[in-house]
């Protein structure tokens, strides 16, 4: 036998023999615990070890499994997201039942399958009843003692890096006054037991030094600090003395230090005040005058620029007769190991306009009417062009308005202690120095969602978080699940507007905690069971989904498999209209309908997918109810379809769908009459029977009676009722004008006029409208990006001048430009107002680059990237398409030369490094054969993600 | 004076031929192969004689040993989309590759799409004139004798047909039909000048000269009699018509235009009854060469559609052969038999460009550069005329043999079948 080989053997030997040993503590080689994988059944005997009995295992034995939930009378109450099987719950009540009581924090995660559709979601406790509590050692061993936080209710929970910190409380002892550190015994293996806990043995004080807080009311935490907001002796979290503690570990044992001086065997948190001269080691909220504080909203640590934000709720003016003023928003920073606190901007009255509620996070009035101003929820978002904001859930008025959220820029760089504060709103380097240049909440830049999140104003959000650029936000109203809300950049990389809320993740289900697997792009979250309560645990997942009411699962997977056969290429293309597409809109919402085109060889189908006043998605895909299959002649003369697009003319009987490939294209109209579907935004709901008994489809020929050929993409132009056809080597012209021109027998000729087309092969095209009337096309060919100048709507052949799109260095796109994706302001498929993602690339060189304009009133402009290059991201290799909503993005490719990664997920981020190593092939639970892929697309009704291929079609919900 | 006819015999062949070729990878015998060697007359200094062999297949070996079809050798199918891979920005083949994305419709290669599966037939004739001349040597022990063969070689690659592949149910099929497949042969000819037709050549082959020394050791065993120990070393010139880089099928007549040395050892048994039994072990080592060659840009590409051409230096890897044989002579009047076994493998072939234009590693991917090797048995007849002419001058002798493929890798192998006829003077 070779010698390193058996060293080899003898080594995996050791290893394996030690690997199911749990890691030592703090590097003495303690040995507390021995895990043998054989005793574990998935799931079922680490839940046993902490008496908590939620799993039904009829349902973990089910395939395909989305969500898990308790049996006994547990819910949840608290949740945070770290990462993939990083969400952990809070229980919020625990009912004792006989002799079993429960371990209050629990963990989910997924028990992977052999496939993605075999996945199922469990959960994992983290409190046992027995844990190691700071370190506590016998004979050099460590022992197992009564766990403080078993059967404890908890009141707070915040992460250290991947680690859960808690507050809890039982209603006996001190419980409330405590902080728990819950270590990850063996994070490598799939169980992690919460056996070793870490407490603070001395409660914590309030701002004054000498008594004990009555309670920790709010928790955040660096990688080695908690921060704990504490409410004075006796009183609440707004009272004199209230503050926020520093928590450090110290002694194998959490421990309170002097926040105010940093001195380790002192215990005192930093004080926040109403005063306006206040004390050292406290921060007022007050300008002017004497100000008054409902309580603490959220406090939010950014590990990027190393600072504490601290949102208050309800802070108003003591006496609202009086000229005065408030700041809800706090930012600490930790200096030599003290804490130091101001707020977000300084306490000058002169930076707020008199009586204007227009500033997110704060006032100045002397009107006698009672304003108050809170932040409710903060998180940050460190931008993919480089800059950093600070994201809250605020609101500034009379009344309670709560379903508003807003960035607003911060200071990343320069004077320490101008890091952190906010920003000049046209100056992100500088701190707010008079008030114009705060940023305002009418001001685009600011309103996230472009307006409320669609709740009743006085209802919560439930949570926030961030993911690339996009803002998301979790409500569990009448109109339930998570919306996402994405920066729009200007050509600095600066953020100047929002896209609307848009839901997401392809459920209504409401959602009370939530975080994305910035990894695969999967949602986990917490909801509620069919009785209402709070102890369900749903995760998405790609692949085939389940059939649940309101899934795609249920029903159109299954039916556009069958359909669209793989034989001939399954879905080529997917294509959406969301409600506001313009002949689908109307003014009354209860009308409003969403609908996708799918197209394949010779076949579309036409799928309703939403509908209603509040507009869901449709609880179910059944043929001839809520999709419809086209075939015949006229599509066969098409041959495979690749492109679509209604008419988004807003005029009678004008709803006219088009659809386009290497034959031609087709018109689908009333055979009769020519019309289209009813489309003023004043008609009822388009109603998809009448289109499935009335119409049908009809090639459009060119007047001299010939086909169009190589139809690459068609574009509708609504407000002038012009129809573009792009085929390879030709931009066709045809006015929507006449619907005799769509007429079987007798038909007006099309009248089609040519546009010259920019220099290169046509591969895509854009609609740009400048000044909302004047229309400009976007075309990117294989010798780059082009855009015309206005084309008039006489009709005849046009000879536009097009100007080559250059980069932020000047110079022109060298490679072919083979796909625009664009993220809009707006709902309703324009492409007139936002930011567009180019994607070249280069077959032979095999190479591909994204880059990113800002798109605006008819001008396209490159966003400089925080990298220095013109690129936002070079793939390394050649990929067909990119597809982002902003967090996250997907770049697709065909089986090519016998690779197979059909998606691939990258992160929204700045450096290029860090994109480069997240890079990602997502399993879509394919078969081997699986060879095509379409461009994936958004379900706007639900959400979803929906990827086309030969497969038919394979979902994220 | 007779030196200088014959210099000047060789020189002019030489001249004639100036083509280079490479070693094509067939399982025909060299001109120098044993089973070619002839009965040998006692007394007679001259030895003439000419051989030929003659095969034909549809059918050939892969690297995996499958049975393929003949243009099948080196991939299974041949990659149009492949082929565009790694052009010059701005050449008319990149053009043409980003023809193929739009963003609807992009042309990748599933498999299918651009992909062509190749028929054709192999046809070969070798035709061998060589001569022997026993050196008057005698202080040394054993025998030597110079060796000449000029051989002339016929080739074809015929009834090739190009059946494409791809569907038809995608827009990106539909591209790649108009754009690529539908009429490949015009477009490798206008983007790379080169053909993809039918191919055939007849031409000298590379001429041989080589020296053997073999010693005899009679042993007086009950049934061993004699025991020869033959070595030979030659020299092969590239006389040969090249491998046409411009035509796809085209093969090398000879060893690509390299000068090469056969080193053969070999050892012979005499038994009773007329019974012998050998083994013989040659290597075939052939020295670099420079020229003008399809070189890959990319390592997806397949061997037959190559646009790209560079100069670079071939480094041919070692050809082993391993050759054992039983024959029984005379058994009925002149008339022999012999059933030989032959082992043969060529080692890795290596590219080095000579520009910065092409990358070492991508250029070595070709499949036609991997190890080839076959497995053969030859069943032989031979009629020597030594007993009824005795007294006569002029001493003939005649042999037909039959070659049996039995396996190989990246090899064509037909069945073969030949002949000798020489004369002993």
């Amino acid at each position: 036998m070779n010698i390193r080989f058996f060293l080899f053997c003898i080594t995996t030997v050791l290893i394996s023999s030690f690997s199911n040993i749990v890691p030592a503590i703090g590097g003495k080689g303690y040995v507390i615990h021995k895990v043998d994988k054989k005793d574990v059944k998935e799931g079922e005997s680490a839940l046993r070890s902490g008496k908590l009995e939620i799993l039904t295992q009829d349902d973990l034995k089910k395939e395909n499994k989305r969500f898990i939930n308790v049996t006994n009378d547990i819910v949840f109450d608290k949740t945070a997201f770290y990462s993939s099987n990083y969400f952990y719950l809070g229980a919020a009540f625990i009912e004792v039942i006989g002799n079993i009581k429960s371990s209050t924090l629990v963990r989910a995660y997924i028990i992977p399958g052999a496939t993605p559709s075999q996945d199922a979601v469990s959960f994992v406790t983290l409190a046992p009843e027995q844990a190691n509590v700071n370190s506590a050692q016998e004979n050099k061993e460590l022992v197992l003692t009564t766990n403080p936080i078993y059967d404890k209710r908890v009141t707070n929970l915040t992460l250290m890096g991947n680690k859960p910190v808690i507050t809890f409380a039982s209603g006996v002892d001190d419980d409330n006054k405590k902080i728990a550190l819950v270590n990850l015994v063996e994070q490598s293996e799939k169980y992690a037991v919460g056996s070793l806990v870490k407490i603070n043995t001395e409660n914590i004080n309030d701002a004054s030094g000498a008594d004990a807080t009555d309670e920790v009311v709010g928790l955040a935490a660096s990688s080695d600090t908690i921060f704990a907001a504490v409410s004075p002796k006796d009183k609440f979290f707004k009272e004199e003395n209230s503050g926020i503690a520093v928590v450090v570990q110290k002694d194998n044992k959490l421990k309170a230090i002097n926040s105010v001086t940093g001195n380790q065997d002192e215990n005192r948190a930093f004080g926040i005040s109403t005063d306006l001269n206040p004390a050292d080691g406290f921060v007022s909220v007050s300008i002017n005058n004497l100000a008054q504080i409902g309580g603490l909203g959220d406090m939010y640590w950014d590990s990027s620029l190393n600072r504490l934000f601290i949102g208050l709720t309800s802070v108003e003016r003591v006496n609202d007769a009086i000229d005065g003023g408030v700041i809800s928003l706090l930012v600490g920073r930790i200096v030599d190991g003290k804490l130091i606190i101001e707020t977000a901007v300084t306490g000058n009255a002169d930076l707020f306009e008199n009586n204007s509620s227009n500033f997110i996070f704060g006032f100045r009035y002397d009107d006698d009417v009672n304003v108050s101003a809170s932040v409710r929820k903060i998180k940050t978002m460190h931008t993919s062009t480089g800059k950093s904001y600070l994201i809250v859930n605020s609101g500034v008025g009379i009344g309670s308005i709560k379903n508003e959220v807003y960035a607003l820029p911060l200071v990343k760089t320069g004077d320490v202690e101008d890091i952190g504060k906010i920003a000049k709103k046209n100056d992100l380097t500088q701190v707010i120095e008079v008030v114009g240049d705060m940023t305002r909440k009418d001001e685009d830049p600011a309103k996230i969602g472009r307006g409320s999140v669609p709740i009743e104003e006085d209802k919560s959000i439930e949570d926030m978080f961030v993911v690339g650029d996009s803002v998301f936000v979790c409500v569990s109203q009448d109109i339930s699940g998570i919306f996402r809300s994405t920066a729009i950049f200007d050509g600095d990389g600066i953020v100047r507007s929002w896209t609307a809320w848009q839901r997401v993740m392809g459920n209504v289900d409401k959602v009370f905690g939530a975080g994305m697997d910035s990894i695969l792009g999967n949602y986990w979250y917490l909801t509620e069971d069919v009785a209402g309560d709070k102890n369900t645990v749903k995760i998405t997942r790609w692949g085939k989904s389940i059939e649940e009411n309101g899934l795609m699962g249920n029903g159109l997977v299954e039916l556009l498999t069958s359909e669209f056969t793989q034989q001939n290429g399954g879905v080529h293309q997917i294509f959406n209209f969301d409600e506001y597409t313009p002949s689908l809109s109307r003014d009354d919402a209860g009308d409003r309908v969403s609908m996708m085109v799918a197209t394949g060889f010779q076949k579309i189908a036409l799928i309703k997918t939403g509908e209603g006043n509040p507009f869901t998605p449709l609880t179910q895909f059944r043929k001839d109810d809520e999709v419809f299959i086209f075939e015949g002649d006229v599509l066969e003369n098409i041959g495979p379809i690749c492109c679509s697009d209604v008419s988004r003319i807003q005029a009678a009987n004008s709803g006219w769908l088009f659809v386009g490939g290497d034959g031609g294209i087709a018109v689908l109209r009333n055979g009769v009459t020519g019309n289209g579907w009813p489309s003023q935004v004043d008609d009822d709901a388009v109603d998809f029977e009448n289109i499935v008994n009335n119409f049908s489809f009809k090639n459009l020929t060119k007047d001299d009676g010939t086909s169009f050929s190589q139809v690459r993409k068609i574009l509708c132009d609504g407000p002038n009722s012009r129809l573009y056809i792009m085929s390879a080597d030709n931009i066709y012209r045809a006015a929507m004008d006449n619907p005799n021109k769509f007429l079987d027998v007798g038909a007006l000729d099309l009248n089609e006029k040519e546009i010259t087309k920019p220099s290169g092969i046509l591969l895509d095209m854009l609609i740009v409208y400048n000044n909302g009337v004047n229309i400009r096309l976007l075309a990117a060919t294989t010798s780059g990006l082009f855009i015309s100048d206005n084309i008039d709507n006489i009709d005849g052949d046009k000879v536009p001048t097009w100007s080559p799109i250059t980069l932020s260095s000047g110079a022109q796109i060298a490679s072919p430009v083979i796909h625009l994706n664009f993220i809009s302001t707006t709902k309703g498929g324009s492409t007139t107002d936002g930011n567009l993602y180019v994607m070249t690339a280069d077959f032979s060189l095999n190479i591909s680059n994204i880059y990113r304009f800002n798109v605006y009133n008819g001008v396209v402009i490159p966003i400089t990237e925080s990298s220095g290059t013109n690129d936002f991201y070079s793939i390394g290799e050649m990929r067909s398409n990119f597809v982002t909503d902003g967090s996250l993005g997907f770049h697709m490719l065909s089986k090519h030369f016998g690779q197979t990664d059909f998606l691939k997920r990258i992160s929204i981020i700045s450096t290029k490094s860090s994109i480069r190593n997240g890079e990602k092939a997502i399993d879509l639970d394919l078969e081997n054969n699986a060879y095509n892929v379409g461009i994936m697309v958004q379900n706007t009704a639900s959400g979803a993600w929906i990827v086309p291929g030969d497969w038919g079609i394979r979902v994220n919900e | 004076m007779k030196i200088i006819r014959f210099t000047t015999l060789v020189l002019s062949v030489l001249f004639i031929s100036n083509f280079l070729l490479s070693y094509a990878p067939t399982n025909f015998h060299k001109p120098y192969d044993v089973n070619f060697r002839m009965a040998e007359w006692k007394g007679t200094r001259f030895r003439f004689g000419t051989n030929f062999e003659y095969g034909t297949t549809n059918k050939c070996r892969d690297f995996d040993e499958n049975k393929v079809g003949v243009l099948r050798i080196y991939n299974k199918n041949e990659s149009a989309l492949a082929m565009l891979l790694g052009a010059k920005r701005g050449s008319d083949i990149h053009q043409l590759a980003n023809n193929l994305l739009p963003a609807f419709a992009p042309a990748a290669d599933d498999g299918e799409r651009g992909r062509f599966l190749l028929d054709g037939k192999f046809e070969g004739l070798d035709f061998t004139f060589c001569g022997q001349y026993r050196l008057p040597i005698e202080t040394i022990p054993g025998k030597f004798d110079f060796y000449t063969y000029i051989p002339f070689r016929y080739m074809r690659v015929g009834n090739v047909k190009w059946n494409d592949q791809t569907k038809d149910v995608l827009n990106a099929d539909r591209d790649v039909k108009r754009y690529l497949t539908d009429n490949i042969s015009d477009v490798v000819k206008e983007l790379g000048d080169l053909d993809i037709s039918s191919w055939n050549k007849t031409s000298i082959g590379d001429i041989i000269f080589m020296l053997s020394w073999y010693l005899d050791f009679r042993q007086l065993k009950e049934h061993l009699k004699n025991v020869r120990i033959t070595s030979r070393i030659g020299l092969t010139i590239p006389s040969a018509s090249e491998k046409d880089e411009d035509k796809v099928f085209s093969l090398p007549l000879g060893n690509d235009g390299a000068w090469g040395v056969p080193l053969i050892a070999s050892i012979d048994l005499d038994f009773v009854r007329k019974v012998k039994a050998g083994l013989e072990f040659e290597a075939l080592i052939l020295f670099d060469r420079i020229r003008e060659r399809r070189l890959k840009t990319d390592e997806h590409q397949t061997d037959f559609l190559l646009l790209h051409k560079g100069k670079a230096t071939k480094s041919f890897g070692v050809t082993w052969k391993f050759n054992l044989f039983v024959q029984v002579q005379h058994f009925l009047s002149g008339l022999s038999g012999m059933i030989a076994y032959q082992f043969l493998k060529h080692d890795d072939d290596k590219l080095t460009a000579q520009t910065n234009d092409f990358s070492y590693s991508i250029i070595n991917s070709a499949q036609s550069l991997k190890e080839w090797g076959m497995q053969n048995f030859v069943f032989q007849l031979n009629y020597d005329f030594f007993k009824d002419c005795r007294n006569c001058w002029l001493k003939p002798q005649l042999s037909f043999f039959y070659k049996l493929p039995v396996t190989g890798k990246q090899v064509i192998n037909p069945h073969t079948f030949g002949g000798q006829l020489a004369f002993n003077f």
